[in-house]
C-alpha cells in the first residue's frame, strides 16, 4: 500500500443525505451507520471532558456548535470517540489501509512522541504503517491516546525520510551527497580519530537523544566514553527538566518521578504547576480528570496562562511570571500555620526542618499577594486543599523549570511533598512531566554528563573501576560539558568535532544564531537523524536512522516504566537502528562493539545499572516494568520512597528557597512584554516529526503568537494579521492570535516552527544550578507589519 | 477576568464511585463464583463482566468500556443468575461469593438478537463491497475509485497493482463481473463504470510516468520458471519477482502476451498498452525467453534439472475445438483463433466479401469485427442461443451492431457446402431454447425441417478452445480426463508434481483474463510459500481467500449523476474506414484497427467516480455490531460470499 498524501480538504458534495460531522483530516461521523449508542458522547464527556458532542432530539450525537465541523467546538482531535465507536460510524480518515482491519498485521509498541509512553498498536500492510489503534495493555494509558499518537504517525513514511548516508566528500563547501555505509563509516571514524589525535579527546562531544531507545542511548554514551574517551555527552533534558532532576536529587536523593499513572488516578488532591497538561500530556490529564470526576479529587492549578486545566480546577492561582517560588512557599507556610504539617513524617523521614520553617516566615499571605498578585484567600484555599488531602499529588512541567529560578521552583515543590508527607504511599507523590518519549531512560542510560549509567559518579574511583572492568578501557575523568557549553565551546574553538544523535539544537537550543555559528566552525560534524533537519544540513556526515516503528528497544516513560518498542516495519532504504550505526562507528574508531539485537544490549545494561538489573525484553509484555527492578523475579516498583529516601542519611531534605527575581531580561520600555515560549498539542519538539504528519500539520500549519486583547489594542495588532516579535537577540515574523489565555503584558509563542523559530529570540540566560535555559522569560516587543 | 469561569467543566459527571479508586485500601477480599460452570476468581469490587473477561469467558457487550462508568445501555451483557428470576446486566453487577451464572441460553439468545435488530434498524450501511467480492482478482474497487476522486491516479493504479499487474489491459478487455452486483444499481439501475475508471487511472498514471510498482524484496536466490507468457504467466512472474525470486518466463511465441497479443485485436487493446505493461513487469528483473516451447525445446523435468526451484505452468487453452460437421476441412474454413492470430501477427489475409463466424463468445465477436476490418463487407455471426446467452460482453455485441454485422441467432451449422474443394456457403438449422443445462443456460434444441442456406467465402469457427495437451509430456503430469485441462489441488494450486504449480486457461479451460491474472497472483504466493518450506497446509494458508460475510443495508450516494457511457469512435467514421480497409499486414498503423473505445476525460472520470457508494466500512472485521449480528443471526439480509447477487 502506498501511503497517500492528501493534504487538501476535499470539497463536500451535497448528497441530500445527513452530512457527516467532519474533523478533517482526522475523522468523520457518518450518520447512516450510527446506532445511537452514544459511546462517543460519553467518552468525550467522561474521559476527555471536552464536551464536544450533545444529543439531538432523535437520539443522534451532534456537535454542541450545531454545525458539522469539529473545528467549531473544543475538540482537540484526540480520536477517543473513533476508538470507542462499536460500528464503523466514526471513520478514521487517516487510515490508509486497503485490507479489512482484521486482516492487517498488528504490532503492539510504545508511542514515540511524549513521555507518557502510551501503548499503541500499529496496523501494517505491505510493510507500511496504515493506521494506529490505542492499546489497553499498559497501565500508562489504559487504552487512551492523544492526537499525536493516533493520527501523527504518518511521518514514518514521509518522503523526506533519509534513506542513505550522506557526506561532504570534499570539505565544508562541497554538497552533501549520498554515500555507501562503508564509505561514510570509514570517513567518520577517520575524521573523528584525526580530530582526537590533533586536539585531544575533549575536543570531541556528543549529544544523545531523548527520542532514541535506552539501548541506543546506552551504546552511544559507551562510544563517547570508550571510543571518543571523553565525558562530553549531554542531551536535551538539559533544556527542559534538568532543573527538576537537580532539585530532586538534592531533596530526595534521586531525580526520578516518585509516582505512577495508577497513583494519579488514586490521588485526592493535585497541584498542577506550570504544566499545560491537557496540551503537553493529554493522557495524563485524562487520568487527573478520572480522579477528579469519579472520585472527587481537588485540583489546584498554578499558571499565569489561562490554560485548559483551569476549566477543571477547583482553585486557579495566576501568579505573575517568575513568582512561583513565592507562591509555593506561601502555600507551605499556610499548611504549617494551619497545623496541617505531617509531624510524624517530618520527624521520622526528613532533615533540616527547623531552618526551613524559619525561612518560610517571610512568606505571609500578604507578602505573597504583593509579590505574585495571587489573592491571599485563594492561596489559602489551595493550601488547605493539598494540605488536608488524604493523598496529594504534585505535577509540574516546564513552567517551573524553564526559569532562572528553575531549581528553586522544583525544590519548593519537593518541600510541599515533604511537609505533608504526600510521598511514598499509593496515590501520593510528585511527577515532573517529561517531554519526550525517553527523557527518563536517556538520563538513566547516562545521557547526562555528571554520571555514568545508573547515576554512578564519574569522579568516584570505585564507581569508575566498575566500568573500567566492564568495558576494558580507562574511564575519562574530565569535567563534563553541558549542551549549552558544548555549543559555546564550538564557537570558541574548544570543541572541534561533534556527533549528534536524533537532536535538532538548531531548533531547540536557546539563541539559535550562536548555535549555528558554533556548528559551522566545527572541524567535523556528524548527525544521525530521520530527516535532514536544520542541524543535519550543517553536518559533514549524516546517517539515516530507523524510526521507533522500525526497530526494537525500550523507552522509559515519565513514571519510570520501561516498555517495549517493537519493530513493525522495515526502515526506509538503507536506514538502520541508531545502535547499529553507533556500533559500526565505534568499531571503526578502534573500540569494537557488536550486539546481535537490542535485547542483548538490555542484558548489558541490566548487568551494570542496578535499578534495571531485572529488566529483560522478554519480561516487558503488557505494562512493562517500573524501575527499580532489582532482579529477574522483581515485579518493578510503582511508587518510590515507601521506607526511605536514597540520600546519604536516608532522609528527605528540606531546602530553603527564596523568591528571587533575578531576571536579567526584565521587560523595559523598549521591550515591554514578557515572551513565554512553549509547546502546542499538535506538535512535538522542533516539529521534525509532527510537522511531517499531514493531519498535525493541517491542524497547525504555522505558529501564532498569543497576545492579550489589551496588548493587541495597545500595539495596534489585529487577530490573524502578521506581526513581528523583536527581542534583544533577534526577530521573527508571525501571525497574531488575540486571546485572553495569555495574561496582559505577556505573549506566548510555540517553538515548533523552524521557519520562524522562537529560539532565535531567546536570551541565553540559564538557571544557575542546572543550566536549564530560561525559555519562559525574555523581554520582547510586538510590532505590526504594515503591508 | 481572573477566575470567573474556573472549573467551568466540573458541572457534568462530578461524582464519586468507590469502585474506581482505592479498592485495595478499602480492604475488600477477592471472591469466587461460577460462570458457565467454570470457577472464576473476581477481584474486590469487580463486575461479573470484567471477571468473566479476565477468565476468558465471552459475554457480549457493545457499551462496556472500562474507562467509563457502566450504563447497561446495550443490554447485550444480560446474564442469568441462579436463584434470580430477572436477568442482570453483567457490566453493572458486582460479582459475589458463590454466585452461579449462565451467560447464554435460548432466552438470552433471542433477547440479544432482538436488541441487535433494533440497532440494525438505525444502521444503513454495508460491511464490504460486493464488487470486490465479485472481482476474481479481488481488487479494492472502492479504494481505487476513492483515489481517483482525490486525483491521485498513480496511487490508484498502485492500489490496483496490488491485485493485478495489467490495469490498462483489464481496463479495456475485462468482462466486468464486478459491475453486475454493484449497489449503485439499486439507486439508478446502472452500475458504476468500474472498469472504465480502472482504465482511466492506468492511462493517467502511465502518462504521468509516476511509479506504480513497489520495490521488489531482496533477492532470495530462488529461481522459478513460468511457462507461457499470457496474462496468467505475466501475473505470476510479477508477484514472484516482487517477493524477490528470480523469474524466467518461457514463451513459445515470438512475443509475450498470449491471447492478449494474438487473440484480442488492437482496436480493443492497442499493442502499445500491452507492451508498456509487459515492460513494467520485466523491469522488475523478470527474464523473458521467447521461442521456447515446452514439449519441443524442454520438458518439466529438464526445467528442474536446469536449476529451477519451482515451475508455474500457464500455457493457456489455445487449440481451437473442431466443428465436426461435413465439409469442415474445405479451403476457406478455419478456426477464428488462427484467423485472429494471423491478423494480429501482421499477416495479410484473403477472406473474401462474405464471412460467417460460428460462435457467441469473445472469439466470435472479435472474429466478426476483425473480418470487417480486413475487407469483408457481409459478415454474419451465427449463434445457437439468443443475445442474452452470448458470453461476449453486451457492449461488444452492441458494437457488432454498429459495425454492420448481421447476427443470426438460434441457429446451428449442419454442413459446409463445398465446391472445387472450396467453401461456398453453410447449411444451418434453426434452434429453440429448451430446458436449462448444467451451466444454467437454456439448452438449444433443433427445430425439425428448418434448414436454410447462407452463401459465404469464408467460415470461421469460434466454438471453444482446448489445452494443447501434446505439449505436456504424457504420463507424469496429471490431467483432467474429461476436459483435458491440467489438474491442480484447488487449495494449493499445485499439480501432482511437487513444486509444479499451474493456473489460468490451462487449468480452468478457456476463461477470462481477470481470472487468469487472479490465478497467477495466487500461484505466485503459493510458490513463495512452497519455496519458504511450507507444507501443503502452509501453502493453502498462504493463498486462502477470505470470503467476506456482510449485510446489505441501504446505500448512500455522493453524486446523483447518471452512468457515464464510454465514449467510442463514431460509427459512420468506422464504416468508412472499413470500406477503405486493406487485408491487414500492419494492424498497429491501420486506421481500420484504431482503438474504438477512447476512454474517459478527466471530468467524465471524476463524475463517474462520484457515483460510487463506497460500499466499504472501515470497521468491517473488527466491528462489534457486525460480529455479534452474525453470531446471533440478526439482520435482515445476510449474504455469504458469492451467493450475494444470485
Ligand atoms: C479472441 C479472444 C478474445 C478474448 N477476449 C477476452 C476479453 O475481452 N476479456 C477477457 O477477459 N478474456 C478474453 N479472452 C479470454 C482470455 O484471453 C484468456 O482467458 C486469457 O488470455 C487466458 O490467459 P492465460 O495466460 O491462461 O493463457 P493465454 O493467454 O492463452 O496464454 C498462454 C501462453 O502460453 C504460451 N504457450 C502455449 N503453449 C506453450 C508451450 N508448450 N510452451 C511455452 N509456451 C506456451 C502461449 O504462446 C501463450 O503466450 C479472449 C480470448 C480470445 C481467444
Ligand atoms: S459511538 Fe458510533 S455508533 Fe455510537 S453514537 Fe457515536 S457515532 Fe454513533
Ligand atoms: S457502488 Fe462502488 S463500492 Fe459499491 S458495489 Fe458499486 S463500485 Fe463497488
Ligand atoms: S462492519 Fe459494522 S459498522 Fe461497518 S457496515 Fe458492517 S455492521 Fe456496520
Amino acid at each position: 500500500m502506498n501511503v497517500i498524501e492528501k493534504v487538501e480538504e476535499p470539497e463536500r458534495v451535497d448528497a441530500g443525505l445527513a452530512e457527516p460531522l467532519v474533523s478533517w483530516p482526522f475523522f468523520q461521523l457518518e450518520f447512516e451507520k450510527c446506532i445511537k449508542c452514544l459511546q462517543c458522547v460519553r467518552i468525550c464527556d467522561e474521559v476527555q471532558h471536552r464536551e464536544v458532542y450533545t444529543v439531538d432530539e432523535s437520539g443522534y450525537p451532534v456537535l454542541v456548535s450545531g454545525t458539522n465541523d469539529f473545528r467549531d467546538t473544543d475538540c482537540n482531535n484526540c480520536g477517543q470517540c473513533v476508538g470507542v465507536c462499536p460500528t464503523g460510524a466514526l471513520v478514521d480518515l487517516s487510515d490508509v489501509g486497503a485490507l479489512p482491519k482484521n486482516l492487517r498485521q498488528k504490532t503492539t509498541t510504545t508511542c514515540g512522541y511524549c513521555g507518557v509512553g502510551c501503548a499503541i498498536e500499529l496496523e501494517t500492510e505491505m510493510g507500511k504503517v496504515v493506521a494506529v489503534n490505542p492499546s489497553s495493555v499498559s497501565d500508562a494509558n489504559i487504552g487512551n491516546l492523544c492526537v499525536k499518537g493516533r493520527f501523527g504517525m504518518d511521518f514514518i513514511h514521509h518522503k523526506d525520510r533519509l534513506t542513505t548516508p550522506l557526506m561532504r566528500r570534499d570539505g565544508k563547501d562541497s554538497p552533501l551527497e549520498p554515500a555507501t555505509w562503508d564509505e561514510a563509516i570509514a570517513f567518520t571514524a577517520k575524521r573523528l580519530n584525526e580530530v582526537k589525535a590533533e586536539h585531544g579527546p575533549h575536543a570531541l562531544a556528543g549529544l544523545t537523544s531523548a527520542r532514541a531507545t535506552n539501548e541506543d542511548n546506552f551504546v552511544f554514551q559507551k562510544m563517547i566514553r570508550c571510543a571518543f574517551a571523553t565525558n562530553n555527552i549531554d542531551h536535551c533534558a538539559r533544556l527542559c527538566h534538568m532543573a527538576s532532576a537537580v532539585a530532586l536529587k538534592k531533596a530526595v536523593g534521586s531525580s526520578a518521578p516518585s509516582a505512577s499513572s495508577p497513583d494519579v488516578r488514586m490521588a485526592t488532591a493535585f497541584i498542577v504547576c506550570g504544566s499545560n497538561t491537557t496540551v503537553t500530556h493529554p493522557v495524563i490529564s485524562s487520568q487527573v480528570f478520572k480522579a477528579k470526576y469519579e472520585s472527587g479529587a481537588k485540583v489546584v492549578v498554578i499558571d499565569p496562562r489561562r490554560i485548559e486545566m483551569v476549566d477543571h480546577a477547583d482553585v486557579w492561582l495566576r501568579p505573575k511570571n517568575g513568582t512561583n517560588v513565592a507562591v509555593l512557599n506561601g502555600i507551605a507556610r499556610i499548611i504549617l500555620k494551619e497545623g496541617l504539617a505531617n509531624d510524624d513524617f517530618i520527624s521520622e523521614r526528613t532533615e533540616n526542618w527547623q531552618t526551613y520553617i524559619k525561612s518560610l516566615e517571610k512568606y505571609t499571605p500578604d507578602y505573597v499577594e504583593e509579590v505574585s498578585g495571587v489573592p491571599k484567600d485563594r492561596l489559602r484555599e489551595a493550601a488547605l486543599m493539598y494540605g488536608k488531602a488524604e493523598r496529594g499529588m504534585l505535577l509540574w512541567g516546564m513552567g517551573i523549570t524553564q526559569h532562572l529560578t528553575g531549581v528553586d521552583g522544583a525544590l519548593a515543590m519537593a518541600n510541599l511533598s515533604l511537609i505533608t508527607g504526600h510521598v511514598g504511599r499509593p496515590g501520593t507523590g510528585f511527577i515532573p512531566l517529561r517531554g519526550q518519549s525517553n527523557v527518563q531512560g536517556c538520563s538513566d542510560m547516562q545521557g547526562q554528563h555528571n554520571n555514568l549509567p545508573g547515576y554512578f559518579d564519574i569522579k568516584d574511583p570505585e564507581d569508575r573501576a566498575l566500568f573500567e572492568k566492564a568495558w576494558g578501557v580507562p574511564m575519562p575523568d574530565n569535567d563534563y560539558l553541558t549542551v549549552v557549553e558544548m555549543e559555546e565551546g564550538a564557537c570558541h574553538g574548544d570543541i572541534k568535532a561533534m556527533f549528534i544523535m536524533g537532536e535538532n539544537p538548531m531548533g531547540s537550543s536557546p539563541d539559535i544564531s550562536e548555535v549555528e555559528q558554533g556548528l559551522k566552525k566545527l572541524d567535523f560534524f556528524v548527525v544521525q537523524d530521520l530527516f535532514l533537519s536544520e542541524t543535519a544540513e550543517l553536518a559533514d556526515v549524516v546517517f539515516p536512522a530507523a524510526s521507533f516503528a522500525e526497530k526494537d528497544g525500550t523507552f522509559t516513560n515519565t513514571e519510570r516504566r520501561v516498555q517495549l518498542v517493537r519493530k513493525a516495519v522495515e526502515p526506509p532504504g538503507e536506514a538502520k537502528a541508531d545502535w547499529e550505526i553507533i556500533c559500526e562507528v565505534s568499531t571503526a574508531m578502534g573500540y569494537p562493539m557488536s550486539y546481535n539485537n537490542a535485547a542483548e544490549i538490555m542484558e548489558e545494561i541490566a548487568s551494570i545499572v542496578p535499578s534495571y538489573a531485572g529488566i529483560r525484553h522478554d519480561r516487558l509484555d503488557g505494562s512493562g516494568l517500573q524501575w527499580p527492578c532489582l532482579d529477574t523475579d522483581h515485579p518493578g516498583t510503582r511508587f518510590l520512597y515507601e521506607d526511605s529516601f536514597p540520600t546519604s542519611s536516608g532522609k528527605g531534605l528540606f531546602h530553603v528557597v527564596k523568591q528571587n527575581d533575578v531576571g536579567v531580561d526584565i521587560p523595559d520600555d523598549l521591550y515591554p512584554l514578557n515572551l513565554n515560549s512553549g509547546r502546542l498539542l499538535e506538535h512535538y519538539h522542533t516539529g521534525t516529526m509532527s510537522r511531517r504528519s499531514r493531519g498535525l500539520h493541517h491542524m497547525r500549519p504555522e505558529g501564532e503568537v498569543e497576545v492579550h486583547p489589551e496588548d493587541a489594542r495597545r500595539y495596534d495588532l489585529e487577530d490573524g494579521c502578521m506581526g513581528r516579535i523583536v527581542t534583544k537577540r533577534g526577530s521573527v515574523e508571525v501571525k497574531i492570535l488575540v486571546t485572553e489565555k495569555t495574561p496582559e503584558g505577556a505573549i506566548f509563542y510555540p517553538f515548533h516552527f523552524a521557519e520562524a523559530p522562537a529560539n532565535r529570540l531567546i536570551a541565553g540566560t540559564f538557571d544557575k544550578a542546572s543550566q536549564t535555559p530560561a525559555y519562559k522569560r525574555t523581554a520582547a516587543r510586538l510590532e505590526p507589519i504594515n503591508a | 477576568m481572573h477566575d470567573d469561569q474556573v472549573g467551568a467543566k466540573s458541572t457534568r459527571n462530578a461524582g464519586t464511585d468507590p469502585s474506581h479508586a482505592g479498592l485495595a485500601e478499602a480492604g475488600l477480599e477477592p471472591c469466587r463464583l461460577k460462570i458457565d460452570g467454570k470457577t472464576v476468581v473476581a477481584m474486590p469490587g469487580e463486575t461479573i463482566l470484567s471477571a468473566a473477561k479476565r477468565a476468558g469467558i465471552d459475554i457480549p457487550d457493545m457499551c462496556a468500556d472500562p474507562r467509563m462508568k457502566p450504563t447497561g445501555e446495550c443490554e447485550l451483557c444480560n446474564v442469568a443468575v441462579a436463584g434470580q428470576t430477572d436477568h442482570v446486566k453483567a457490566c453493572m453487577t458486582r460479582a459475589e461469593e458463590g454466585m452461579s451464572i449462565e451467560t447464554e441460553n435460548s432466552k438470552l439468545k433471542s433477547m440479544r438478537k432482538d436488541r441487535l435488530n433494533t440497532y440494525l434498524s438505525d444502521h444503513n450501511a454495508y460491511c464490504q463491497p460486493p464488487c470486490t467480492a465479485a472481482c476474481p482478482a479481488g481488487i479494492d474497487i472502492a479504494g481505487y475509485i476513492d483515489l481517483i476522486l482525490q486525483k491521485d491516479y498513480a496511487g490508484s493504479t498502485a492500489l490496483i497493482k496490488e491485485m493485478l499487474p495489467l490495469p490498462g489491459v483489464l481496463g479495456r478487455v475485462c468482462p466486468r463481473p464486478c459491475e453486475d452486483p454493484c449497489r449503485r444499481i439499486q439507486i439508478d439501475e446502472k452500475p458504476v463504470a468500474i472498469c472504465a475508471l480502472k482504465r482511466f487511472a492506468a492511462d493517467k498514471a502511465a502518462e504521468s510516468g509516476k511509479p506504480t510498482q513497489p520495490e521488489p524484496k531482496p533477492d532470495t536466490g530462488k529461481r522459478v520458471a513460468v511457462v507461457g507468457a499470457g496474462p496468467t504467466g505475466l501475473s505470476a512472474a510479477y508477484y514472484l519477482a516482487l517477493q524477490g525470486h528470480k523469474v524466467t518466463l518461457l514463451e513459445s511465441e515470438k512475443k509475450a502476451g498470449g491471447m492478449l497479443r494474438f487473440g484480442i485485436p488492437p482496436y480493443r487493446l492497442p499493442n502499445s498498452v500491452l507492451d508498456q505493461e509487459i515492460n513494467d513487469i520485466l523491469s522488475l528483473g523478470v527474464e523473458l525467453k521467447t521461442d521456447q516451447k515446452m514439449g519441443r525445446d524442454y520438458q518439466i523435468e529438464t526445467l528442474k534439472a536446469d536449476g529451477f526451484d519451482a515451475v508455474y505452468l500457464s500455457i493457456g487453452a489455445m487449440a481451437a475445438k473442431p466443428a465436426r460437421i461435413p465439409g469442415d476441412d474445405a479451403d476457406g474454413v478455419m478456426s477464428a483463433i488462427k484467423f485472429l492470430a494471423d491478423v494480429n501477427w501482421d499477416e495479410t489475409v484473403e477472406i473474401g466479401d462474405r464471412v460467417i463466424v460460428i460462435g457467441g463468445g469473445f472469439t466470435a465477436a472479435d472474429a466478426v469485427r476483425t473480418a470487417r476490418r480486413v475487407g469483408a463487407s457481409d459478415v454474419t455471426m451465427m449463434y445457437r442461443r439468443t443475445r442474452k446467452e452470448m458470453s461476449a460482453a453486451a457492449h461488444e455485441i452492441h458494437e457488432c451492431d454498429v459495425e454492420g454485422i448481421t447476427l443470426d441467432l438460434l441457429t446451428a451449422p449442419v454442413s459446409v457446402k463445398v465446391e472445387n474443394g472450396r467453401v461456398v456457403g453453410l447449411t444451418s438449422q434453426r434452434m429453440e431454447l429448451g430446458e436449462p443445462d448444467d451451466s444454467g443456460r437454456r439448452r438449444p434444441v433443433p427445430i425439425e425441417g428448418s434448414e436454410y442456406f447462407t452463401a459465404a467465402d469464408t467460415i470461421l469457427l469460434a466454438i471453444g478452445q482446448d489445452v494443447d495437451v501434446a505439449a505436456l509430456k504424457e504420463g507424469d503430469l496429471g490431467l483432467d480426463k474429461r476436459w483435458g485441462t491440467i489438474e491442480v489441488d484447488e487449495a494449493t494450486m499445485m499439480t501432482n508434481l511437487s513444486g509444479v504449480f499451474s493456473g489460468g486457461d490451462c487449468v480452468t479451460g478457456a476463461a477470462t483474463v481477470v481470472e487468469g491474472v487472479g490465478a497467477g497472483r495466487l500461484g505466485a504466493f503459493a510458490i513463495n510459500a512452497y519455496l519458504n518450506g511450507a507444507d501443503e497446509a502452509g501453502i493453502a494458508a498462504a493463498i486462502v481467500q477470505h470470503k467476506p460475510k456482510f449485510f446489505d443495508i441501504g446505500a448512500k450516494a455522493k453524486s446523483n449523476a447518471p452512468l457515464t457511457e464510454m465514449p467510442v469512435l463514431d460509427g459512420d467514421g468506422r464504416l468508412t474506414a472499413f470500406d477503405n480497409a486493406g487485408h491487414g499486414g500492419d494492424v498497429d498503423n491501420d486506421p481500420a484497427f484504431a482503438e474504438v473505445e477512447t476512454g474517459f476525460s478527466e471530468e467524465e472520470a471524476q463524475r463517474e467516480a462520484g457515483r460510487c457508494l463506497m460500499c466499504r466500512c472501515q470497521a468491517a472485521g473488527v466491528c462489534d455490531l457486525q460480529r455479534l449480528s452474525i453470531e446471533y443471526g440478526a439482520g435482515t439480509k445476510e449474504y455469504l460470499g458469492k451467493e450475494a447477487w444470485k
